[in-house]
């Protein structure tokens, strides 16, 4: 069971990832400068996704997403949505691995075989992922703490790069750029619904909101001072040109003993990576195989074989920079995800509303 | 067959068990009332061992009557003197005897001037404590023996402990004796909630084992967990405590020690008041202490008797010791051979220079230099101390000056080793941890740079976060996160502001200060 602080630092170790990092030069490509406009129009869904989720969580407290998914949509809808998610998660886990394998190995190891990094790496998240949820929760408590004392360091370090007049002039392109650029990051904030998938002490006791608000805030900070840091450092043009932005912002950094600071992009990109490939793996597989029904040596079986799917998915992914731009276009179609909490919850009304009138 | 066979002979034995060599004897053997029948048994159980003194002789009733009687103790743990002075000059000038069987053995208890001394019916149990430092005295024709606390072995004295030596504060160590070490721990905690209980480990060793802990601090669920596991174990022998720690951990293949160990007095009692408990083995000076957790490796026993800025600035420089004694080497193979681009430009010519004429890649080096230490150090520590400090020296000169001269290692290479060496003698507690994760962390640095030293890290952390002690997260107060302890985990604040238990260890009693001086804000200016 987790507390407050431990979701909080879930959050801001899984999901900054895809929305500072990863997502970034797709961003660009389609919002360009307003790029920080679209991350502030996605917020509020963002937001609401929280508030829908907690609500949710609050009205079924002791139900996980299995139970309130069969309870609202019924066995069948309730178990093909579940499967969906898990594979959903699934491929979360391996793009996490693939991601951080293929800006290793563009930016420091080209030499070195993508699959050896890709196995190296996942070994390490699966044998997270066997530890449970918890240990995971404390190694993104241990993670998160050290991000947040280095991140702002890292951003206050750069303040004398940054030149304000890059992101201007404002929606340069109109309006329909930086819908384009919010609905892509809706992708990004409906990766929240693993807040559903927790296991959560009391609900009611504990400030859960409030942290996850807080957590969600997060998120959005992150997006907004990479989204317009990258540009202010490096102007619209050469931005346009990186493979990965954030770790080019970092790259300039000297620190009088260390000389090139890029290697502080690689902790934190092998941190977050780590954090989500390991989250992400052990809810899909939390959901595939119920604990309690299956023998010792089934579960493991289907660990085994979930993580050679993910591996070598993560394999095929990693393999060639071009499939990580392809299947970075193809994680935005995760925004169909984002309606579901809201979709349950308004369910979760209409049935109460339906058993009154019958009560009544 | 064999059981028949035993039951034959006990019944031709007057019923007294067979006296095999490896037999538990757990089970009542009464005294015979010809005391011939307990000798022979007495004597088959022991083998006629020859440190066993089985005296017999004759006590007299009155002027012309005599009664015999045995005498039992092992001769290298009883104080010769004591048994003549205190046991047999009293019985026998005792001449109004009578031969009743109730009255004799409590008659003669009554005349023997030593303070422990107890009656006892089970033969069986008779001997047991006869191993265990006790004299037994039989009467022919009594239903029972008297065992006598007489015992007078040699021990060392009371030092200052080896690994845990203090500039302030006791100086006092914990020795090889049980009861001298739970007289020590009374001394320190002299509350009758101070409570111990003795276990008997091992068939044949028959090893004294203590479970000691406070009641009302310490939460019941872990005692009745150690209690459960204790009488669990079934073996031949514990031969120490770090035998019996093996047995009783949580996590027996982990490379960290879920089980604390000291030798100190103050720092059991101190941990005992805070809802630990510790386990005292006899023949071995080393406690162990459990809940444990890892961010206690580096709190020193003197941090509490210091003023609080120099204990957080010592905690603060053996976390940064441990960091750097773990890091340093395979940082330092990832920087040179991956990430030239962190190492200072004034510094790479340097650097280059002084490896052109080394013929190893970085990493071999590394590898090399490390274990030649660790030979060195494992010389001098395991020969005699005049030799040990020889090898020491004449080691350190070769691993040094001669091998940089010699060209077989670079200079960085010595500097980096020995600040790693170095700043692991800060702390050693988990010296052998670090030992293994300097060498570890070598592999995955030196074949995938920074990464593979940052995903090796993190699966460290995630394995740490994994660890439990006795049901305690071992890596609280950071995860399970209790902020409250933190104040007393990197840095010690003053003692004003820490009234409160670690959360981190359950307990049942929460405040620890209750009223300070400083409180009562008139009485000072």
């Amino acid at each position: 069971m987790l507390n407050r602080w431990e979701t909080l630092f879930l959050i801001l170790t899984t999901v900054p990832i895809m929305g500072h990092v990863q997502i970034l030069p797709l961003i660009y490509d389609v919002a360009g400068r307003d790029s920080w406009i679209a991350a502030s129009l996605s917020f509020p869904v963002g937001i609401g996704l929280i508030i829908v989720i907690y609500r949710l969580r609050l009205k079924y407290p002791d139900l996980d997403f299995r139970g309130i998914s069969q309870h609202l949509l019924g066995r069948f809808v309730g178990k093909t949505l579940l499967l969906v998610i898990a594979f959903y998660f699934l491929f979360l886990s391996a793009f996490s691995a693939a991601a951080v394998t293929d800006m290793v190995n563009i930016s420091f190891f080209p030499e070195t075989p993508v699959w050896a990094l890709v196995i190296f790496f996942l070994l390490f998240c699966l044998y997270a992922a066997s530890k449970g949820v918890k240990v995971i929760a404390y190694t993104a408590l241990f993670i998160g703490v050290f991000a947040l004392f280095t991140g702002h360091s890292i951003s206050f370090i750069d303040v004398s790069e940054k030149e304000f007049n890059h992101i201007l002039p404002l929606l340069e392109f109109g309006f329909a750029p930086v819908i384009w650029g919010t609905i892509a990051l809706i992708s990004v904030w409906a990766e929240l619904i693993f807040l559903l998938f927790l296991p959560l002490q009391n609900i009611r006791r504990e400030r859960f909101l409030r942290f996850w608000m807080i957590g969600g805030l997060g998120i959005f900070f992150t997006m907004i001072s990479t989204m317009t840091g990258t540009i202010m450092v490096f102007g619209m043009g050469q931005t346009d040109s990186f493979n990965y932005p954030a770790l080019e912002t970092v790259r300039i950094l000297t620190l009088g003993f260390i000389d090139r600071f890029d290697i502080y992009g690689l902790i934190l990109m092998t941190f977050g990576c780590y954090i989500r490939s390991a989250l992400f793996f052990f809810l899909a597989y939390d959901q595939l195989v119920p604990h309690k029904e299956q023998h010792r040596w089934v579960r493991r079986g289907v660990f085994l074989g979930l993580g050679l799917l993910t591996g070598g998915l993560a394999l095929y992914i990693a393999n060639n920079h071009l499939r990580i731009e392809y299947f970075t276009m193809l994680y935005t179609n995760a925004l169909i995800f984002a309606p579901i909490p809201f979709l349950l919850l308004a369910f979760s009304w209409i049935k109460r509303k339906n058993h009154k009138e019958m009560s009544a | 067959m064999i059981k028949f066979a035993k039951r034959r002979f006990q019944k031709r034995n007057n019923g007294l068990p067979l006296a095999s060599n490896l037999s538990t004897y757990q089970q009542f053997a009464p005294l015979a009332n010809d005391i011939k029948k307990n000798e022979t048994y007495i004597n088959e159980r022991f083998g006629e061992s020859s440190d066993v003194n089985i005296h017999s002789f004759q006590l007299p009733l009155n002027e012309n009557e005599y009664i015999e009687a045995l005498l039992v103790y092992i001769n290298a743990f009883i104080d010769d003197h004591s048994v003549s002075r205190y046991i047999l000059e009293p019985v026998k000038t005792f001449h109004t005897f009578t031969l009743n069987e109730e009255s004799s053995i409590t008659t003669i208890k009554n005349r023997i001037n030593v303070s422990e001394i107890q009656e006892e019916a089970d033969l069986n149990r008779c001997i047991d404590e006869v191993l265990h430092h006790q004299a037994l005295l039989m009467i022919d024709g009594a239903s029972a023996g008297l065992l006598m606390n007489v015992s007078g072995f040699e021990k060392r004295s009371l030092e200052e402990p080896f690994t845990e030596t203090s500039v302030k504060g006791p100086h006092i160590g914990f020795i090889e004796s049980i009861e001298d070490n739970l007289a020590l721990l009374r001394r320190h905690i002299q509350h009758p909630a101070l409570r111990v209980h003795m276990f008997q480990l091992g068939t044949l060793s028959q090893t004294k084992v203590a479970v000691t802990y406070m009641d009302g601090i310490v939460k019941p669920g872990i005692i009745n967990e150690i209690n459960k596991r204790l009488q669990k174990i079934d073996v031949d022998s514990v031969n120490n405590a770090g035998h019996l720690e093996q047995m009783i951990e949580d996590h027996p293949y982990t490379i960290f020690p879920t089980i604390a160990n000291s030798e100190r007095p103050d720092r059991t009692a101190m941990q005992l008041l805070d809802g630990h408990f510790a386990i005292f083995v006899d023949g071995d000076p080393i406690t162990l202490v459990a809940p444990n957790l890892f961010m206690e490796a580096f709190h020193g026993v003197e941090d509490y008797s210091s003023r609080p800025y120099y204990a957080s600035f010592v905690r603060l420089l053996r976390i940064g010791g441990f960091l750097i004694s773990i890091t340093l080497p395979a940082s330092f193979i990832a920087a040179v051979n991956f990430h030239k681009e962190i190492i200072p430009s004034e510094m790479i010519s340097g650097m280059s220079a002084s490896r052109e004429v080394v013929p190893f890649p970085v990493g071999m080096e590394i590898f090399i230099m490390i274990i030649l230490f660790e030979i060195v150090r494992e010389a001098g520590i395991r020969m005699p101390q005049p030799i040990g400090q020889a090898v020491s020296i004449v080691g350190a000169l070769i691993v040094g000056e001669v091998s940089v001269t010699a060209g077989l290692v670079g200079a960085p290479t010595i500097i980096v080793v020995a600040v790693s060496v170095l700043a692991s003698f800060a702390i050693t507690r988990v010296a052998d941890v670090m030992g293994i994760l300097r060498l570890a962390l070598l592999l995955p640095a030196g074949l995938f740079g920074a990464y593979g030293l940052l995903l090796s890290l993190l699966g460290l952390a995630t394995h740490m976060f994994s660890l439990q002690s006795f049901g305690v997260g071992y890596m609280a107060p950071l995860a399970p996160f209790h902020f409250r302890d933190w104040g007393d985990t990197f840095i010690r604040l003053p003692i004003q502001w820490r009234r409160t238990r670690p959360q981190s260890i359950p307990h049942e009693k929460k405040e620890k200060i209750k009223r300070l001086p400083i409180d009562d804000k008139g009485d000072h200016p």
